[in-house]
């Protein structure tokens, strides 16, 4: 339906767009509203993030509120103890959650499918009950309360606007890194590996070499987010990085679709504002959760956009495709050319 | 306080045990890790609770409603959201999110209906206790013991000597062959469900009149064990899971006891992913060959 | 001359089962050497143990002159020997494009940072990844599928397509595992044609087939196999009058 779009109309909606969440702060000046899309952007990143896990490499990961929650922590205990400013609790906040994402990615290169969703979810509840128990560094249940709102290049944030306008900022940051990171030689290879590990380790794939590796970008990317999460909220406890928390987080990814990162921002931005729209039932928020992922398995696995790239909804997707006839002309030609030079 | 230790974990092991011996069936016939077998365990433990207490019947007829009412929820499960997706050839990845949505499904629901705060009650199904040294052994202790025991033993033998075992089994083996040879696969994977269910059920309803009482994160926690216990035991294999139900209990207790109480859930799970990094097969599991 | 490929001695076993016994194989340069044997006889197995999925449990494997036992599969890959599998494992729902863009993976060299924040030099390796992947597909009419899903292309053709995704690693060896299983008379004269087009550009191959018309008229050598030792070996017209190889496998169809 949305190939007769024509590519110019296709960027003037873009364009549109883009000015609309840039400048929805200044049409939509209540606090509330605001707060709500600042979710709504962060919960993007988070989504985007746990994406390259789960729909680009195709391993479940259950524990990525962990990774959220060693980046809060990490972040507000360094700002809390040490007095850094934001810009550097955050950049240790994106190194600690890395390196977690390290240690968790070595146990994916020996386990798949159930095993390794149980780990994940097993390391996010080592981690909770860690951030709990361990009362001298993170104050366990009393949480930490009254983190520092950040100061970036002497600019002190504390708006709602100036809140949105970061995590604007750190999406676009996460977007760009994931949207080029997917769409290149690695995003193949990692895909390969989501395809038949064996056969991609047979293209000359060091898949153990990949799986680390995005395990450790998405973790650090979370972490970063984590690091936001903990000065905007201004108060973090365990029980925001738990496994509800994860299967949130999941729900926007299989909501918006596996494997395409379009997909996540939508799936992020319905599941925030859909609970917020129908106030009465935040008692359901779970439970829709709940239903959506279940449902989409059953009907729709491939979810709302399924593994629509960005560039296909800008219509700039190159073709390859080209008559057996002319693509000799064009490519056997030049091969040869070039052999025998 | 070794002894003591000790029988507190067979206690707790028994829940385990039971809940495990679900998740080990359905995974040896779908080859799925059934993420919405610990909201059933919850869901059994609130509707026997709530019948202990709230409408004072016994003990066996808590188990009834308990077995029934989780018996039913597996086979919903089953009918309308894992068989339309075996219809249709879904991916493992898929069928395994799937139940992670029915299970978080599951636990609101039971949230919306029974409500969020704790369900205290003080009906129990047996009463007074015996000293074995300095140790105390209440008599519910043993009767949880017992009656765990006892449905294993009548699970081994539904599975080993009866038909319907026989047909669980064949799936287990090769589905495609199972269907070929006129099994009607569709049915024995629901009754597979049901009967974890309803183990389930009695896990669940065990669990509440131990505690004296049933909360919302009880799925979440004891599901978590079950998972090691499964794993530890060998998933797939019926005996494993039992023997790593208990084994789990056991830890679990004695680091409760002589190391930390706040760190005591967390055991389960080094004890897990030690095991997955070692031995996957687990003690009691077979090893598989990658076939390429 | 030396062998480009040499199995010296291998042995596989399964538990209790010996799946492949003291097997010694040579394959040199420019050469086509058929591998046949019964079902069971551990033919895939030995593919298996040659490109690193299994590790022997006695021998060894050379490769020009290097050992490679026990080496990783991507190394191996990487090292010049490519596959194919006995059922097809294409990147199913990657487009067929990108199928050889993997397949070429192992020669680029490649950095996270590079791919990430799309640092100088990215670009050109992209382009030149894409010109040889079509060139490839040019050369074996596939190139008016680029853009479709792997999985959407006829049998022969997603066939095809797997030896082209082997033949993108930039491997000097090739071992095809049955590629003419499942395909009609026609599909398997044209594979036959393919593949002595693929001697002709240098390649060297190690084939599992069953087809023995293909075998017999495209192999210079034939090893035959059979419950994990090997019975037999010499050229087509050699294997066709052993008494062992008519007795073990080919009965009297040939």
């Amino acid at each position: 339906m949305k190939k007769y779009i024509k590519p110019e109309a296709r960027a003037a909606i873009c364009l549109l767009l883009i000015v609309l969440i840039g400048a929805l702060p200044f049409y939509m000046p209540n606090k509330y509203f605001i707060r709500v899309a600042t979710l709504c952007v962060m919960y993007s990143s988070l989504a985007m993030s746990l994406n390259l896990i789960t729909g680009f490499m195709g391993q479940v990961s259950l524990g990525h509120a962990a990774f959220l929650g060693i980046g809060a922590y990490t972040s507000a205990i360094l700002s809390d103890r040490m007095g850094w400013p934001f810009l550097v609790t955050m950049l240790c906040a994106v190194a600690v959650a890395g390196a977690f994402g390290v240690l968790i990615g070595v146990p994916s290169l020996r386990l798949k499918g159930s095993y390794l969703a149980i780990v994940t979810l097993g390391f996010c509840e080592v981690v909770r009950l860690t951030e709990l128990n361990w009362m001298s560094l993170t104050r366990g249940p009393l949480g930490m309360t009254g983190i520092a709102r950040p100061v970036i290049f002497g600019y002190q944030i504390k708006s709602n606007r100036d809140y949105y306008f970061l995590s604007l900022f750190l999406l676009a940051v996460i977007l760009f890194l994931l949207h080029n990171l997917v769409n290149s030689y690695i995003g193949r290879a990692v895909m390969a590996v989501r395809e038949d590990d064996i056969a991609a380790d047979a293209c000359g794939i060091n898949v153990r070499r990949y799986k680390v590796m995005v395990f450790t970008v998405s973790s650090a990317l979370t972490g970063m987010v984590g690091a936001f999460y903990a000065h905007y909220m201004r108060f973090i406890d365990p029980s925001a990085f738990n496994f509800e928390q994860s299967t949130s987080i999941l729900s926007m990814v299989i909501l918006g679709g596996l494997g395409g990162l379009p997909g996540s921002i939508l799936g992020a931005v319905l599941l925030t504002i859909l609970p917020e729209a129908l106030r009465d039932m935040s008692n359901f928020r779970m439970l829709i959760y709940g239903l959506v992922i279940a449902v989409m398995m059953i009907f729709r696995p491939q979810g709302i956009l399924g593994r629509t790239t960005f560039l296909q909804m800008l219509g700039i997707q190159k073709s390859y495709a080209m008559s057996n006839a002319e693509a000799e002309k064009r490519y056997l030609n030049q091969t040869e050319a070039k052999e025998d030079s | 306080m070794f002894l003591q230790q000790m029988i507190n974990g067979l206690t707790i092991g028994s829940f385990y045990a039971l809940v495990a011996v679900g998740y080990s069936m359905v995974f040896s016939v779908l080859e799925l890790t059934n993420f919405a077998h610990m909201s059933v365990f919850m869901l059994g433990g609130y509707i026997g609770c709530t019948a202990l207490a709230g409408l004072g019947v016994g003990f066996p007829a808590a188990a009834v409603l308990a077995i029934g009412g989780c018996g039913a929820a597996g086979i919903l499960l089953d009918r309308f959201a894992l068989m339309p997706m075996r219809r249709r050839g879904a991916t493992r990845v898929s069928y395994l999110i799937c139940t992670i949505g029915l299970s978080t499904f599951i636990q609101n629901f039971i949230m919306l209906v029974f409500g969020s705060e704790a369900i205290p009650f003080k009906e129990t199904f047996v009463n007074g206790q015996i000293r074995i040294g300095n140790a105390v052994v209440s008599y519910m202790q043993i009767g949880i013991v017992a009656l765990t025991l006892v449905l294993m033993a009548l699970t081994y033998v539904l599975v080993y000597k009866t038909p319907a075992g026989m047909s669980m089994r064949a799936i287990a083996q090769n589905p495609r062959a199972a269907k070929l040879m006129g099994i009607n696969t569709d049915r024995i994977i629901t009754f597979t469900f049901f009967t974890g269910s309803a183990l389930a059920a009695v896990a669940g309803l065990m669990f509440g009149s131990y505690y004296y009482s049933v909360d919302l994160q009880m799925g979440f926690t004891v599901g978590m064990k079950t998972f090691a216990s499964a794993v530890l035991g060998g998933i797939g294999s019926l005996p494993g899971a039992v023997l790593g139900g208990f084994l789990i209990g056991i830890l679990e207790a004695l680091f409760a006891g002589y190391i930390s109480s706040g760190f005591k859930d967390a055991v389960g799970f080094l004890v897990l992913i030690v095991v997955l990094l070692i031995r996957p097969s687990g003690l009691m599991g077979q090893k598989k060959v990658n076939k390429v | 001359m030396e062998a480009m490929l040499k199995l010296e001695g291998v042995t596989q076993k399964f538990g209790g089962l010996v799946a492949v016994a003291d097997l010694n194989i040579d394959v040199y340069q420019g050469e086509i050497v058929g591998l046949i044997g019964p079902n069971g006889a551990g033919k895939s197995t030995t593919f298996n143990v040659i490109t690193g999925v299994y590790l022997p449990a006695e021998g060894k494997v050379f490769f020009e002159g290097n050992e490679i036992t026990g080496k990783p599969i991507y190394e191996i890959t990487r090292r010049g020997i490519a596959r194919t599998f006995q059922n097809i494992r294409l990147f199913q729902s990657l487009s067929v494009l990108n199928n050889v863009q993997i397949g070429m993976h192992g020669q680029i060299k490649s950095s996270l940072w590079q791919a990430m924040l799309n640092l100088p030099g990215k670009k050109k390796k992209e382009q030149e990844v894409i010109e040889r992947a079509m060139s490839l597909l040019a050369m074996t009419q596939l190139a008016s599928h680029a853009d479709d899903r792997a999985d959407s292309l006829a049998y022969g053709s997603q066939r095809r397509l797997e030896i082209v995704r082997a033949m993108a690693s930039g491997a000097k060896l090739l071992l095809l595992d049955e590629p003419a299983a499942g395909m009609n008379e026609q599909e398997t004269n044209e594979l036959l044609t393919f593949i002595l087009s693929l001697k002709g550009r240098g390649y060297t191959i190690l084939l599992i087939e069953h087809d023995m018309r293909l075998v017999m008229s495209l192999c210079d050598r034939i090893y035959v196999q059979n419950q994990g030792r090997l019975i037999a070996s010499g050229t087509p017209d050699e294997i066709r009058n052993n008494t062992d190889v008519i007795d073990a496998y080919l009965g009297r169809e040939v």
